[in-house]
């Protein structure tokens, strides 16, 4: 009797971590593996983005920051395929995102979405907003004729906004509206990832707040998981559950954003957080702040071996000759730079 | 005498804000049609070229039957009659006169100016069309297609357009269809360009991006993305494209390569006024005052749509 308890105990936690590894398996929504996309600019090559590997979990919020330049935006226009990776692997819900075709391509359509920056140039000015929230509905043959304006008014009041407004076009709303009218569109085909690529960016301070609470609510209600890409960075750590850092087109820091924010462990992320400014005169005094030499190198020609040693404080001599692996020093902490080596 | 007003807390109350009423908005809608008409009716030159061009259109389709004869009746007793005032107002006799085989010249000048203009429009359309067509396709999908493309129209560009229309008409029977066409051929290059450079503004704005990620497809995003937001330039390039091909149709029926007598067009006219215009001037200058002032409001209408679908390119 003892003797099955202890065994069925045994089999029972081993179902148990069995079960755990699955879902933890499951709970990867995005696998991104040495993604690259370079452009061709004449003869030229830019390495927009140059091997970013990454995972994003289901239901959370990565950030992902960077100065400009560095192939944020790059790096989420090639996910959700409005370009074509050079190489590298995209899987999304366990398929290779840029092998799809026909109706898994459809279907990923609708799965993932894309909020953009400009307010002012991502609606078309010649629709209505009717048509332009309904218009993921047309392509994927979701709802018509009276569905269809019912559904639309129902996103336009999830986005705070109302019947009122269906006839209307863009240039009648302002850029925080026009912001939740992008959201809404997105919404419309009932993604389960959201790509948003610097939302909040061109809005007044007070409309972003109104824009990322409204983004929190709804990854709440809907269990959205975002990509969330900015240059701002108390927004970032105040939305997201993780925070990658990117430079020149490489990835060099990703962590738990609370982690990352108080013990930074690459110089660049160290240099970045510095320049937040802090709003408290006395401890702004104290801080010190670090000052990187020299500009961004260009991405046709990066330097050799880490890009990041041309302006960095802590250069070694091994920086220039062998590229720093990509790996994980702390639990959850992945940084790619010598000094951890 | 001063009256105390006693203030309480309770007087005091916070304002509620209310989201609702924040995003209503008050005005009425404005859409973009309504928008283009209000600019237009102020423009006064665009207004002037109205009045001028429905007159003419008006005199088209009533005029030839308000003359004494029709465009190809000839009455050799009367020839090279010269128009006075009164016949002109009372219609009694030829009211502008006839030309040198005694035909009624107001019949033809509006019967020769329906022509013209017919072909005027079938030309702007056929070119248009083409045009479009080629730019769009062409600004689109860009790389290689757009670079064959492109260089077609290098090509074609560097080809002189007379030497063009002239073999065309050499080849097809002098008609309306087969000049119109010949017209379209020639002139929709400058289109294809104006289109082309449009959609690569166009193609990179994020309403299309945010199609895209949506799933549609090519032709989808051609037509309810792209084509709607380049109307402006296209219409514009309509109210050009008329009278270009007008002026052109005359000058082919000049130098006899246009209709063929006993039709007529305003360039035929102008081309049989011409040989008396030393005896009777009237013969010419009638049809070319038709010509001039048709082209004239054409290019004033042109001009007010400019400025009325795209306002930053006011000056």
């Amino acid at each position: 009797m003892n003797q099955e308890n202890k065994i069925q105990a045994v089999k029972q936690e081993e179902l148990e971590a069995k079960k755990k590894e699955d879902k933890a398996e499951q709970d990867i929504i995005l696998d991104v593996q040495n993604l690259k996309k370079h452009f061709k600019i004449g003869r030229q090559i830019v390495q927009a983005v140059d091997g970013v590997t990454f995972q994003v979990r289901r239901g959370e919020t990565l950030g992902l920051v960077g100065e400009s330049g560095c192939g944020k935006s790059t790096v989420g226009r090639t996910l959700i395929r409005l370009y074509s990776a050079t190489d590298g692997k995209v899987i999304f819900n366990g398929e290779d995102v840029h092998q799809l075709k026909g109706q898994k391509l459809k279907e990923f359509n609708r799965k993932m979405q894309m909020i953009f920056q400009d307010p002012y140039a991502s609606l078309n000015p010649r629709m209505k907003v009717l048509d332009i929230i309904a218009e993921g509905m047309d392509i994927h043959g979701l709802a018509t004729g009276e569905e269809r304006e019912k559904r639309v008014v129902e996103l336009l009041e999830t986005v705070g906004l109302n019947k009122s407004h269906l006839e209307r076009y863009p240039h009648e709303f302002s850029g925080g509206q026009r912001q939740r009218i992008g959201i809404a569109r997105a919404l419309a085909v009932e993604p389960d990832f959201i790509i948003a690529d610097e939302p909040i960016s061109a809005l007044d301070v007070s409309i972003q707040a109104q824009v990322v609470n409204l983004m929190k609510r709804l990854q709440k209600e809907r269990g959205l998981t975002y990509l969330f890409i900015a240059h701002d960075l108390s927004m970032v750590k105040y939305i997201s559950d993780r925070v990658g850092v990117m430079y020149l087109g490489n990835l060099v820091e990703l962590a738990d954003s609370d982690k990352l924010y108080e013990e930074p462990l690459h110089p660049y992320t160290e240099a970045l957080l510095s320049a937040v400014p802090i709003p408290d005169p006395k401890v702004a005094k104290t801080r010190e702040r670090i000052i990187l030499q020299g500009d961004v190198p260009s991405p046709i020609n990066p330097p050799s071996g880490c890009r990041f040693r041309t302006r960095c404080p802590k250069v070694k001599d091994i920086c220039s000759q062998v590229i720093p692996e990509w790996k994980e020093i702390k639990e959850n902490h992945w940084v790619a730079c010598h000094l951890y080596s | 005498m001063k009256e105390s007003v006693q203030l309480t807390k309770e007087m005091f109350q916070p304002v509620k804000m209310d989201n609702m009423a924040q995003n209503q908005i008050s005005r009425p809608s404005v859409g973009f049609w309504k928008d283009v008409w209000r600019r237009f009716y102020r423009n006064a030159g665009a207004m002037i070229g109205v009045v001028l061009l429905a007159i003419i259109l008006f005199f088209t389709f009533i005029g030839p039957s308000m003359g004494k004869t029709d465009y190809q009746t000839q009455n050799l007793s009367l020839q090279d009659m010269e128009p006075t005032i009164q016949s002109l107002i009372s219609g009694d006799d030829y009211r502008f006169g006839t030309d040198n085989l005694g035909r009624d010249l107001w019949t033809r000048v509006w019967y020769g100016t329906k022509i013209s203009l017919m072909i005027a429009f079938l030309a702007a359309i056929l070119e248009i069309a083409l045009g479009v067509m080629i730019g769009v396709i062409s600004g689109y999908f860009g790389g290689i297609v757009d670079d064959i493309l492109q260089r077609v129209i290098e090509v074609l560009y560097s080809i002189p357009n007379t030497i063009v229309v002239i073999l065309l008409l050499i080849v097809f029977e002098p008609g309306i269809l087969p000049i119109a066409l010949a017209l379209a051929l020639t002139n929709w290059l400058p289109t294809a360009r104006v289109v082309r450079a449009q959609v690569l503004k166009l193609k990179s704005q994020e309403y299309v991006l945010a199609a895209k990620t949506l799933g549609a497809s090519h032709f989808r995003i051609m037509f309810k993305h792209l084509l709607p937001n380049v109307i402006g330039p296209i219409i514009v390039a309509i109210m050009f494209a008329i009278p270009t091909a007008i002026f052109y149709e005359a000058f082919l029926s000049f130098i006899g390569l246009g209709i063929r007598p006993p039709e007529a067009s305003l360039g035929v006219i102008i081309n049989d006024g011409a040989k008396n215009l030393q005896i009777f001037p009237h013969e010419l200058l009638i049809p070319a005052i038709v010509l001039g002032t048709m082209m004239l409001s054409f290019n004033l209408i042109g001009d007010g749509l400019r400025d009325a679908l795209d306002p930053r390119m006011r000056k």
